[in-house]
């Protein structure tokens, strides 16, 4: 995968646009304008106020004052940064999907959000695993950080089996200071080892978590399936597969679990994002942006 | 019905089966990868393996392979299959062919008139219920086709019929007025059949084809003839079936049998006397011959004709007329050199050698209403004939030469059939110059025959000589017989008709097609065969006639070539995104390309479909019209413009209008304003569209050549080229004197004669002779001169020797060059090893003659060669003599071998001995009949060889009456007295030969070069040298200007040499012409001025030549203006005819369904 394929300027275009849209709704967490409810110090005005003793007096808009005859106090937006994590499986089971694969797609999605985040200047760090934490890029704010996160992604092969319990832990052990984690994988460990304990452990220290479920249309519907032997990407065991009862039950599973998975990560604190591979990716962020505002 | 017209492309549609593997491969167990099967409950395993899954992709692929195979095989419903939709209410003709091939039995035992009874009967059953039918058989007495709706009536005819064994044709086929009509012949599809389909052309015909006969019946070809004069005939049965047992029968009595072998021929010939009309009939014993029964043959008394022959040849005529015997009773006599033509005479042979001055008695009696065969020679006789009677320029109106069709197709190929045109003689004579027109022999191999009406008679002109010397005409086997055409032909009304011997033996142009057989994708000429050539086939089909313009082609068009790439093209898509495992975004970018094309495919195939079945394409004319200031005279270039438009008008294609002047763009009107005719331009114009078919309009007249280089030219129009000639032309060359005819070798004391011509110089004008600058006494004479006048001098020389000869006529001068022998006795050896038959006469000559002495040798005896004049050879064994001695013969010495064929090594084997032996040549005749010198040696009987230093007519002609002498001696035939009063002279001529030679003659060339020239200069000049007498191998120089223009090689043979000169630029020229022959080079040379001019026709002329020389090089036909209808028959024969499936429902029906394909392909729909 090339950084071209992950900055694609339709997607980008689009999310820009978006970030136009959410300017001043989104509250301190997301890239554009992480403003805060505070008026502050910051430098961008907010609004005019009759001015009230006790006020500073350095407050006063002296032209204002000269033009109405009345004493008005200027009000300014205090400004916050902060730290946001990119958190992608490259699992086996992550290179499945056409014609992007699921890794791809999740690439392309935290490619997208880097740029996003950059435009709000907040820092951005990248960790990707599979049953422990293969590679870390702490949080920074330049350019060449930025370049540096996607070249990581370009590079990464996917492979071996995924630990989400393993590797929440291991976050919570390496980041101290709070921050927002964007997950992104199939979370197929989670039918070994439920993952909403760990995720949420790292919700209750005050991080601000949100898990992108990715799986591909035909881990959905089983529609374009044909061979009447399945293996398993990760740990290479072959099933024999067929019939149209299989597949039923196969489809009732899947929405079962990500239905159960929802409820779980909600209990747990944790923003939980269903994602079919086969949808719209700028569609996909619009939408997440847009419940991040409710 | 559906057929195809490549069946055997749908062994394509085994191809289905590969979408069956790949979906039972598709099918087997490999393991799929998926990413968890955490979810996934493991199922039973499949219970076979070749569980097809998809049946719907597999469905549309198979469909899609289907399709391609079908488009491969050409696909089309034949009429039968349509016409009853069209045609519901049509009326329904059934032919049943009823002769008596129709009597064979076939695989089943059955009659094959029988099964096309019941095959009628079907046909029947299939008409609507209130339908007309009409049945009727093929063959019969006339009568009126009744229509009827009752079924049972015609059933009932259908039923009545029976086998013919007379003749005529049943009137209903040709009495189909013009209601719709639905024709179905029910044949075997023998040539009777296909002739009688000819009044059923005029509405649908479906040709149902019955079965071959069983293996066991013999098929016997039958051809009939019935030979010139009708007393002879002639039945040659060829037969395929070895041992059956021929019979011929007349009025039921048996005339004869025989038995045949495989491929042979039988022979029956029959010998009639007396007017009548007889029935033949041929009866296979035991056995059954196609359309056995009767040949009407018309016997005819052979008419008796007075017929009179003149000119050279003489022999071959009384052989001629001695094989008409029988044919033609013939009242002939032979006309001396100087007597009238009787005027009872009706028929004049006349072949080249009387003397020009009969050219005119020749005219004159042909004008009287006489009719003439003549033989062209290359001699002044024919020269001057041809030229009155203006065969030597292009003639219009109604006297202009045309074709005479000469066709038996009993002989084989026939004659060769030249699509003579007006003016065209010079066209036919290749080469020939302008005014003296030469026709060459070429082989003997072009026969051709015009017929020119002259006054109130009527000339039959042949193609080639008929002089024994120059051509063997009259040895091949087919002389007679055109002969004897040519004679019927000009005496129709003494002959009865040829009754209907010949019926059933015409093809008209039809073709087969779609009839699922091989035949359909055999070249057109098997297929034009006619319909034997797809019989044997057990099965009904259905025949499609058409007529044709030009030679058809199967062709597909662009569209059907783009469906089948297309349907490729999906083929290899589905089977590729199938391969993959995934669609690819490339698969389906292709998909989409497929289907969008497809799409539009479809709908070009619709369209291009709605053109009808036959398409003829004619090809674009061009036409360059000569802008050139001459055009204007006399109202020439009104019609050019007047031709132009006519042929636009009458041919189909695309019409272009060139200025001869500006290559390459097209006008829209001419402007002759041109000072000059530049004919070097012409490969320009044909450099523009080498695709077209062009002509060329020209009056002939150019007086520029630029760059003309005639001989550098090539053919490059695919479509030819037509050179048409306007206007009558306005040359009149200078006025001048030309020695026509002069002996070039004369005794002393015999008398000699010179012919020369004034052309036009008028007035009287006193005529000397002068040797060596000194006039000759006595000969003297005034002429009176008027365009053309030919006069002779005769004279007796006196003095021996060379000498330069000149002819005076007031300011004009012809000069020539003759050798007197002189009087004085010499000695020849004969060389031989005994008293020998071969030179028995030669010796009686030599004796008769008092000029020459001889003495015999032996093989072995001394002899001083110096002392010996001429040597005779005979009586040896060629491969075993002692040529030894011959190698002390001086060189010069004439040497005169002569032969038996009995003798050893007549075959030839001994010649390659003379390679080493000082005979500058070695040459053969076959006897004087202008053959080979390989068909003269292999030639038996008469087999006689003369080599010598130098070689003469007149050793030639001995050499053959000693040879004849010599094999009649030695078969002890008495020869009749007028041949050995011919060969006498021959041998008289031989014994002169070794008298000259003797005398030590200077070679022919020296004494004088013949030219003929057609002028030269402002024109494209043919020149021929005829190196009289001497065959001879030498270049040819022609310089000027210090340009050398061509080196030529001169036939070794003939002693003609030819050169095509290019039109000259002003300035001074010399033709200088150069053989080198042994040690001795003889040069001649003549010089020409070409002057400047202003004006066209002043220097150039309008001469047949030049438009010759031009067709000539670009293979093009020579047309007249005047005949637009033969222009434009000459593009259309040109056409292409393109034979498709044109509106055929099967193509539009398989359209649709593919654009219902490619719809689906484009939706998506059929893939995995």
């Amino acid at each position: 995968m090339r950084i071209a394929d992950l900055l694609k300027p339709e997607v980008l275009r689009k999310i820009a646009n978006i970030e136009i849209r959410a300017r001043g709704v989104v509250d301190g967490y997301l890239a554009g304008r992480n403003r805060s409810r505070t008026t502050g110090g910051g430098a961008s005005f907010r609004e005019y106020r009759p001015y009230t003793p006790g006020d500073e007096p350095r407050g006063i808009d002296w032209k204002l004052l000269a033009r109405t005859d009345k004493f008005y106090v200027r009000r300014f937006e205090a400004e916050t940064a902060v730290d946001a994590y990119l958190v992608l499986d490259h699992s086996g089971s992550m290179a499945y999907g056409a014609p992007l694969s699921k890794f791809e797609f999740a690439a392309t999605l935290a490619a997208s959000f880097a740029y996003l985040l950059k435009l709000a200047s907040d820092r951005l760090g990248l960790i990707t695993f599979t049953d422990r934490i293969d590679d870390l890029l702490r949080p920074q704010g330049s350019h060449a950080h930025f370049r540096r996160i996607l070249s990581v992604l370009t590079g990464t092969q996917c492979g071996g089996l995924s630990d989400f319990a393993n590797v929440a832990a291991e976050i919570g052990r390496v980041v101290k200071k709070r921050a927002m984690f964007f997950f992104m994988g199939d979370l197929y460990p989670d039918l070994r080892v439920p993952v909403d304990g760990a995720l949420g452990a790292l919700a209750a220290r005050g991080h601000d978590v949100a898990v992108f479920h990715l799986l591909d249309r035909n881990e959905i519907t089983m529609e374009n399936v044909k061979a009447a032997v399945l293996r398993d990407m990760e740990d290479g065991r072959t099933v024999p597969f067929g019939g149209k009862s299989a597949r039923g039950e196969y489809v009732a599973r899947v929405v079962a679990w990500r239905t159960d998975l929802s409820a779980r990560l909600r209990m747990a604190g944790v923003d939980y994002v269903p994602v079919d591979t086969s949808d719209s990716l700028d569609a996909l962020i619009g939408d997440y942006l847009l419940r991040r505002r409710r | 019905m559906l057929v195809f017209t490549s069946p055997v492309m749908l062994l394509a549609v085994v191809s289905c089966l590969f979408p069956v593997f790949l979906h039972l491969a598709h099918g087997t167990r490999t393991p799929e990868a998926f990413p968890s099967l955490a979810l996934a409950r493991p199922s039973e395993p499949a219970k076979s393996f070749l569980r097809i899954r998809d049946p719907l992709l597999l469905f549309i692929r198979m469909i899609l392979l289907a399709f391609l195979a079908a488009v491969l095989g050409g696909p089309f419903f034949s009429h039968r299959f349509w016409a009853p939709l069209k045609k519901a209410d049509a009326r329904c003709l059934i032919v049943i062919d009823n002769s008596l091939s129709m009597s064979r039995k076939d695989r089943h035992g059955d009659e094959l008139l029988h099964l096309a009874q019941r095959t009628a009967n079907k046909i029947l059953a299939r008409r609507g219920a209130r339908a007309q039918v009409a049945a009727v058989a093929l063959f019969g007495d006339e009568r009126q086709t009744a229509f009827s709706d009752d079924f049972a009536a015609v059933s009932e005819d259908i039923a009545r019929i029976g086998y013919f064994t007379g003749t005529g044709r049943s009137a209903a086929l040709a009495r189909i007025d013009g209601k719709p009509t639905v024709a179905y012949l029910v044949t075997d599809g023998y040539l009777s059949a296909a002739a009688g389909l000819r009044g059923l052309l005029q509405c649908p015909v479906n040709v149902v084809l019955l079965t071959s006969p069983a293996p066991g019946n013999p098929i016997v070809r039958v051809g009939v003839s019935d030979e010139p004069g009708g007393s002879a005939f002639r039945f040659v049965l060829t037969t395929s079936t070895p041992g059956a047992r021929i019979g011929l029968f007349e009025d039921g009595r048996r005339l004869g049998g025989a038995e045949t072998g495989s491929d042979t021929t039988c022979e029956f010939r029959v010998d009639y006397e007396g007017r009548g009309v007889r029935r033949f009939s041929f009866v296979a014993d035991g056995a059954d011959v196609e359309d056995v029964g009767a040949y009407r043959v018309c016997v005819s008394d052979p008419p008796r004709l007075k017929v009179a022959a003149l000119g050279d040849g003489q022999k071959i005529f009384t052989a001629l007329f001695s094989a008409m015997d029988g044919v033609l009773k013939l009242d002939d006599r032979t006309l001396a050199g100087g007597a009238e033509i009787p005027r009872d005479v009706e028929l004049l042979f006349v072949s080249g050698g009387p003397g020009r001055e009969r050219a005119e008695d020749v005219y004159r009696f042909v004008a009287a209403g006489g009719k003439a065969i003549f033989f062209p020679s290359d001699d002044p006789f024919s020269t001057a004939l041809m030229t009155a009677l203006e065969l030597d320029r292009p003639t219009t109106g109604h006297d202009a030469p045309r074709t005479v069709a000469v066709r038996d197709d009993f002989f084989g190929s026939g004659f060769m059939l030249l699509d003579l045109r007006p003016g065209a003689v010079c066209d036919l004579a290749g080469s020939a110059p302008p005014r003296h027109l030469r026709v060459t022999l070429d082989g003997d191999d072009n026969l051709f025959l015009a017929e020119k009406t002259v006054g109130q008679g009527r000339l039959f002109v042949l193609g080639a000589g008929i002089t024994d010397e120059k051509s063997n005409l009259a040895t091949r086997n087919n002389f007679l017989p055109l002969v004897a055409t040519v004679v019927r032909h000009a005496f129709p009304q003494r002959y009865l008709a040829r009754g209907e011997s010949a019926a059933g033996r015409e093809r008209p142009g039809f073709f087969l097609r779609g009839d699922g057989t091989a035949a359909v994708n055999a070249p057109f000429a098997e297929r034009a065969a006619g319909p034997t050539a797809v019989g044997g086939k057990n099965f009904d089909m259905t025949v499609e006639y058409a007529r044709l313009d030009g030679p058809a082609y199967y062709d597909r068009d662009l569209a059907g070539w783009l469906l089948i790439a297309l349907c490729a093209l999906f083929a290899a898509e589905f089977f590729l995104s199938a391969r993959i495992g995934r669609r690819t975004r490339l698969a389906v970018v292709a998909r989409l390309v497929c289907g969008g094309a497809g799409i539009i495919a479809g709908a070009i195939f619709l369209l291009a479909r709605a053109r009808p079945s036959e398409n003829t394409a004619y090809p674009p004319l061009n036409i360059v019209v000569d802008d050139s200031r001459s055009m204007t005279l006399d109202g020439k270039g009104t019609q050019a413009l007047d031709f132009v438009e006519k042929i636009a008008a009458q041919v189909s294609s695309e019409c272009r209008v060139y200025a001869l002047s500006a290559p390459g763009k097209a006008v829209g009107r001419i402007v002759f304003d041109r000072p000059a005719t530049d004919l070097g331009l012409l490969p320009a114009h044909l450099a523009v569209d080498n695709g077209a078919y062009w002509a060329a309009v020209t009056d002939g007249i150019h007086n520029a050549g630029r760059s003309l280089d005639l001989q550098g030219l090539r053919p490059g129009a695919a479509g030819g080229m037509v050179v048409v000639g306007v206007g009558d032309g306005a040359y009149r060359p200078p006025p001048g004197l030309e020695i026509l005819s002069a002996v070039q070798v004369v005794r002393v004391g015999r008398p000699a004669r010179v012919t020369a011509m004034l052309v036009n110089a008028d007035g009287v004008f006193p005529v000397r002779l002068l040797r060596d600058g000194e006039p000759v006494d006595g000969v003297s004479a005034d002429v009176a001169a008027s365009g053309r006048t030919v006069f002779s001098l005769s004279y007796v020389p006196a003095v021996p020797g060379a000498a330069r000869y000149a002819i005076t006529a007031g300011g004009f001068t012809g000069e020539y060059c003759q050798y007197v022998l002189g009087d004085t006795p010499r000695t020849a050896l004969i060389y031989e090893s005994g008293p020998s038959e071969e030179t028995k006469f030669i010796k009686r000559a030599i004796r008769a003659s008092g000029k020459l002495g001889y003495s015999v040798k032996r093989p072995g005896e001394m002899v001083d060669p110096t002392e010996i004049a001429a040597v005779v050879v005979g009586g040896l064994n060629v491969v075993d003599a002692a040529w030894d001695g011959f190698d002390e013969v001086a060189r010069g010495r004439p040497v005169l071998f002569t032969f038996a064929s009995a003798r050893s090594g007549a075959d030839g084997r001994g010649f390659a001995n003379f390679g080493r032996y000082p005979f500058a040549h070695v040459t053969g005749d076959d006897g004087g009949l202008g053959g080979k010198f390989a068909r003269a040696v292999f030639r038996p009987g008469v087999a006689t060889v003369a080599f010598a230093d130098r070689d003469d007519i007149a050793l030639l002609e001995g050499a053959r009456a000693l040879a004849i002498f010599s094999e009649a001696s030695l078969a002890k035939v008495r020869l009749s007295e007028e041949d050995r009063a011919s060969y006498r002279a021959l041998l008289d001529g031989a014994v002169g030969f070794l008298e000259s030679g003797a005398a030590g003659a200077p070679p022919p060339f020296a004494a004088g070069l013949e030219k003929k020239t057609a002028g030269a200069g402002m024109r494209n000049t043919l020149i021929v040298w005829n190196f009289t007498g001497r065959p001879a191998t030498g270049i040819c120089e022609v310089t000027g200007g210090g340009r050398k223009f061509a080196d030529i090689d001169i036939d070794a043979l003939s002693g003609v040499g030819k050169i095509l000169l290019p039109a000259l630029d002003a300035g001074e020229y010399a033709l200088r012409v150069v053989l080198a022959a042994g040690a001795e080079v003889f040069e001649w040379s003549d010089g020409y001025r070409v002057v400047e001019h202003d004006a066209e026709g002043s220097h150039g002329g309008r001469d047949a030549g030049t438009l010759t020389a031009i067709a000539g090089v670009f293979g093009a036909a020579l047309l007249d203006y005047t005949d637009v209808g033969a222009v434009a028959a000459d593009v259309r024969k040109r056409a292409r005819t393109i034979v498709g499936p044109g509106r055929d429902p099967a193509w539009l029906l398989w359209a649709a369904l593919f654009f219902i394909l490619a719809g689906m392909a484009a939706a998506g729909k059929g893939e995995r």
